[in-house]
């Protein structure tokens, strides 16, 4: 028993090893891809063309242009005389959004009203646009409760935000983060159903099938040095962590203990793909389609707050979901066990039974 | 034409290199319209890439080729547009229906559609393929899948063919039907090249080109290839072939031998007579007689030389040492009434069989005869519908799992790790059986020895030859000494001279105890084993000893085991209703 299991757990090492494709996927997904993701996936707006068109021509009205210019996110496509003229800009692109400040914005601006300042958005990329917008009424804001401010005297309380966690507002830092949370879930989906696949494909599974190794041990021997090698391959990509200066406020063990139970079920469904599968490339395809449903419903594009409340009852069997509550909560929270208990709990919940299903699956179709 | 010749195929100094190896090398080589060439050789000769460089599919990197007067580096398209060429293995979709494989070939190569009707009812009824029009190819026998790949190729009317294994893995009756196919369509004026291992098909040829490292080393008909032999085969008629062979087999001098059922054949270096030495032994067993050389007993010379002038790759086998199976075990097979069904369709149906220890039995049948499906229940891979089976003394139905310690099995398939060492593998089996330490190490260099491995002992699985990837087969099937060794088709592909050391090692394992039970299409290899089963649609249709299935047939049936063989089968399909056949 023993002896075979050695022999088993020998030989999947060595294949891993003098696999140099999957090495360098591996590899390319912990550090390369988590880079190029985290530079180029940035929902900050930077340098946002900006027409103007100024109906006031007041230095009130001078001071909101400016402060919308002095920001990083915007800077001015010119002076627009109309605001046809404005939209035809939005059209052809040459702006991304248009100020129209109304005749007589001064005039209410000192009267105390609320000035009517008109704002048009290239809402293409809605991501882009949302985050546009917040960032021109801010700014708008800040104008009218200077304002008002003013005339009230000082006493008069007015809300001051702090980020915590992630003052600077980063989103690299959520970005890197995420990325590697989907490195963990690929990795771990997709070489254990590969490893299979290869040997159904092979026909070496049924040649291990006359001898004397049980599903069992041949089971143990497929997902063990997965979880194995996906811990170890978790530190390559801390090094990215660290280049990108995102902090480690909490300590790495938790991390990697609830990383273990993390791919207990990223693993467990690689095995249920590498069941239905007969071919690589029919795992590859399966593993894709089984890896959208997990991704989305995980809060890593779309917050799970702002999803319906149905899908967020259903996300909440996204092992993704709570993995990413717990390297957030590490990373920049530095959270540890006695606050993240929940999501290692859910973990579990999640894993255990899809652990036990694989097994089951795997051991009733052992050759497809 | 290019050129005013009648030469299809001119090649000159003709080589190709791969990683700094000559796969190919300074081949001269013509081939006039309308000649048959076979091309031969033992693994890893080059076969294979010259007919690729010939196909115009890659390109020499040493001489030139001319193929129907066009260069094939300057006009590579015109050759390809215009030839045919069937790679090894199958090579068509499996998901789409024969007619759809058929219209697919014909869109490739620009056959119009009134061309394409007529041709395809003519091609597949010469195919035999015509009631399966909208089967899947997948779903075909092997044999069958052979003759569509032909006839997929046979579509735009090629002048010249290049066929690489054409007969792989192909039955003898499904060979004979693609010969028969390929004779037509020469008639017309066809030029064909085409490599094999069966040498009764080179025996067809209008000439055979024996190559070896790359090199041709002999070409010419097969009269005259036949004469290389003079004197070099001779013949023991014998009540004891097992023992002329182990007399014969330590010494120098004789490069193969080959059991017949009453006589021994071997094959001596050219111009050396059976020393008295080597006749002492035998003044008891038999006559030792000069027979007439076969192709075969040039190939194996032929390949001798090579390797004793050249860098000899050959290492061989030394079965003197083959130990049995493990004290105390037992080794017959037994089956009653062995059923298995897949839907409607039923692969083995109702078998009886009883063999002892030691014994070596040998199934032959059609692609989709149900051999694999039988071999697959016994080993406890498959349970069967119905019946019974007691293998090695266990129930295979029961308990496959105590089974798997008393068997060993090599699939059609080879089902080793291609990414793994020879060694590796070697540990890796002798721990899959639950060997200690110590076991494994003797038991491994056991192996090596009787299969002659040790030198390849740090080579990667996948860059080895078909004939040293089949000794590992084997050494790892019987790494922890089985009772019942099942091999199926461990001899496809494999040249002549490999083939007979492997049947050395089987004969051995018998001669220690271990029953060995194996399915081969090369008929000639029915010699070796002790009994035969002629397994046919699913039934065993007979079992015995060479010449007690020679005694069940009426005396004109010719003597030889393709004719036993087929007179068998044409039997049983007279007595039984027809019945679609389709691959297990």
């Amino acid at each position: 028993m023993a002896r075979r299991l050695t022999g088993l757990l020998v030989k999947e090492m060595i294949q891993f090893l003098r696999d140099r494709v999957v090495l360098i996927l591996v590899l390319w997904l912990y550090t390369i891809e988590v880079v190029i993701c985290a530079v180029a996936v940035s929902f900050e707006v930077e340098n946002m063309p900006l027409a103007i068109v100024d109906f006031d021509r007041t230095p009130e009205s001078r001071v909101l242009v400016q402060n919308f210019l002095i920001t990083e996110s915007f800077t001015s496509a010119g002076t627009a005389a109309s605001a046809a003229e404005a939209t035809e800009w939005l059209q052809q692109g040459r702006a991304r959004l248009a100020l129209i400040v109304p005749d007589g914005f001064q005039r209410d601006l000192v009267g105390g009203e609320v000035p009517p300042v008109q704002i048009l958005l290239d809402g293409t990329d809605s991501n882009i646009a949302a985050q546009a917008r917040a960032n021109a009424l801010a700014i708008v804001g800040r104008m009218e409760a200077a304002a008002t401010a003013e005339q009230d005297g000082p006493g008069r309380a007015h809300p001051v935000v702090r980020v915590w966690y992630n003052p600077d507002g980063r989103t690299t830092s959520f970005t890197v983060l995420s990325m590697i949370a989907l490195a963990a879930l690929m990795v771990g989906v997709i070489y254990p159903a590969a490893s299979i696949v290869r040997e159904k494909e092979a026909g070496t599974i049924e040649q291990l099938r006359v001898t004397p190794i049980s599903t069992t041990e041949l089971f143990v021997a497929k997902t063990v040095p997965m979880l194995v090698m996906g811990l170890v391959s978790v530190f390559p990509s801390l090094l990215i962590v660290w280049w990108f200066g995102v902090p480690l406020n909490g300590s790495l063990a938790p991390f990697l203990a609830l990383t273990a139970v993390f791919l207990v079920s990223a693993i467990a469904i690689g095995v249920l793909i590498a069941s239905i599968s007969r071919t690589l490339q029919q795992a590859l395809l399966l593993s894709f389609f089984g890896l959208f449903p997990v991704l989305f419903l995980s809060g890593t594009i779309t917050p799970v707050e702002s999803m319906p409340e149905a899908l967020q009852t259903v996300s909440f069997f996204s092992p993704l979901r709570h993995y990413m509550d717990v390297i957030l909560g590490v990373f920049l929270k530095g959270a540890g066990l006695p606050e993240l208990w929940p999501q290692a709990l859910a973990l579990i919940a999640i894993g255990t039974p899809l652990f036990l299903l694989a097994a089951r699956i795997f051991q009733r179709t052992p050759a497809g | 034409m290019a050129e005013p010749t009648d030469d299809i195929i001119r090649a000159h100094g003709l080589g190709r290199q791969f990683r700094g190896r000559w796969a190919v090398k300074d081949v001269d080589l013509t081939v006039g319209r309308g000649e048959i060439v076979g091309l031969v050789g033992p693994d890893g000769a080059g076969k294979t890439t010259l007919l690729q460089l010939i196909a115009a599919i890659l390109d020499p990197s040493a001489g030139r080729c001319t193929v129907l007067g066009f260069d094939s580096v300057r006009e590579s398209a015109k050759i390809t547009s215009r030839i045919g060429y069937m790679a090894q293995g199958f090579t068509l979709y499996d998901r789409l229906t024969v007619a759809e494989n058929i219209a697919f070939a014909a869109k490739a190569r620009n056959v119009s559609a009134a061309q394409l009707a007529a041709r395809r009812q003519q091609l597949l009824a010469m195919a035999g393929l015509g009631p399966f029009l909208h089967r899947r190819e997948g779903a075909l026998s092997g044999g069958m899948r052979k003759k569509l790949a032909l006839c997929a190729n046979l579509v735009h009317e090629p002048p010249l063919l290049l066929l690489d294994e054409p007969g792989l893995g192909v039955d003898p009756l499904s060979r004979r039907e693609l010969w028969r196919m390929l004779e037509a369509y020469r008639r017309q004026g066809a030029t064909i090249v085409f490599s094999t291992s069966y040498m009764d098909e080179a025996e067809l040829c209008d000439r055979v080109a024996f190559l070896d490292a790359g090199g041709i080393v002999a070409l010419g008909t097969p009269a005259e290839l036949r004469a290389r032999g003079d004197g070099a085969a001779f013949r023991v008629v014998t009540d004891d072939p097992a023992a002329v062979e182990g007399a014969l087999s330590g010494e120098p001098d004789v490069l193969g031998v080959q059991w017949q059922a009453r006589d021994v054949r071997f094959v001596m270096w050219p111009g050396r007579e059976p020393s008295s030495s080597l006749r002492a032994p035998f003044r008891d067993l038999g006559r030792v007689e000069s027979a007439s050389p076969t192709i075969e007993d040039v190939f194996v010379i032929l390949t001798a030389e090579c390797n004793h002038s050249g860098d000899g790759d050959v290492e061989s086998p030394s079965p003197a040492h083959t130990r049995g199976p493990m004290e105390g075990t037992q080794a017959q097979i037994s089956s009653q009434g062995l059923t298995r069904r897949f839907g409607s369709f039923v692969a083995v149906d109702d078998v009886y069989l009883d063999l002892g220890s030691g014994e070596i039995f040998g199934l032959l049948g059609a692609n989709g005869a149900g051999k694999t499906t039988l071999i697959r229940m016994l080993c406890g891979l498959l349970s069967p519908s119905s019946g019974a089976a007691w293998v090695a003394g266990i129930d295979a139905v029961a308990d496959p799992q105590r089974l798997r310690q008393r068997i060993g099995y090599m699939s059609q398939r080879f089902s080793l790790y291609p990414d793994l060492s020879v060694g590796e593998n070697l540990s890796f089996f002798a721990s899959a059986y639950g060997l200690d330490r110590k076991a494994a190490r003797e038991a491994i260099g056991w192996a090596r020895a009787v299969t002659g491995l040790a030198r390849f002992e740090h080579h990667t699985v996948a860059r080895l030859s078909g004939a040293v990837r089949q000794r590992l087969g084997l050494a790892c099937a019987i790494l922890h000494r089985p009772a019942v060794v099942f091999l199926d088709e461990p001899t496809s592909g494999v040249d002549p001279l490999s083939r007979f050391r492997f049947w050395r090692l089987v004969n051995a394992l018998g001669a220690a105890g271990t029953t060995v039970l194996v399915t081969t299409h090369y008929l000639e290899e029915a010699a070796y084993c002790h009994r035969l089963g002629l397994m046919h649609e699913g039934r065993l249709i007979a079992a015995g000893d060479l010449a007690s299935l020679r005694a069940e047939l009426p005396a004109d049936v010719p003597q030889t085991v393709e004719a036993v063989f087929i007179a068998h089968i044409e039997r049983a399909r007279t007595r039984m209703p027809q019945s679609e056949s389709s691959a297990s």
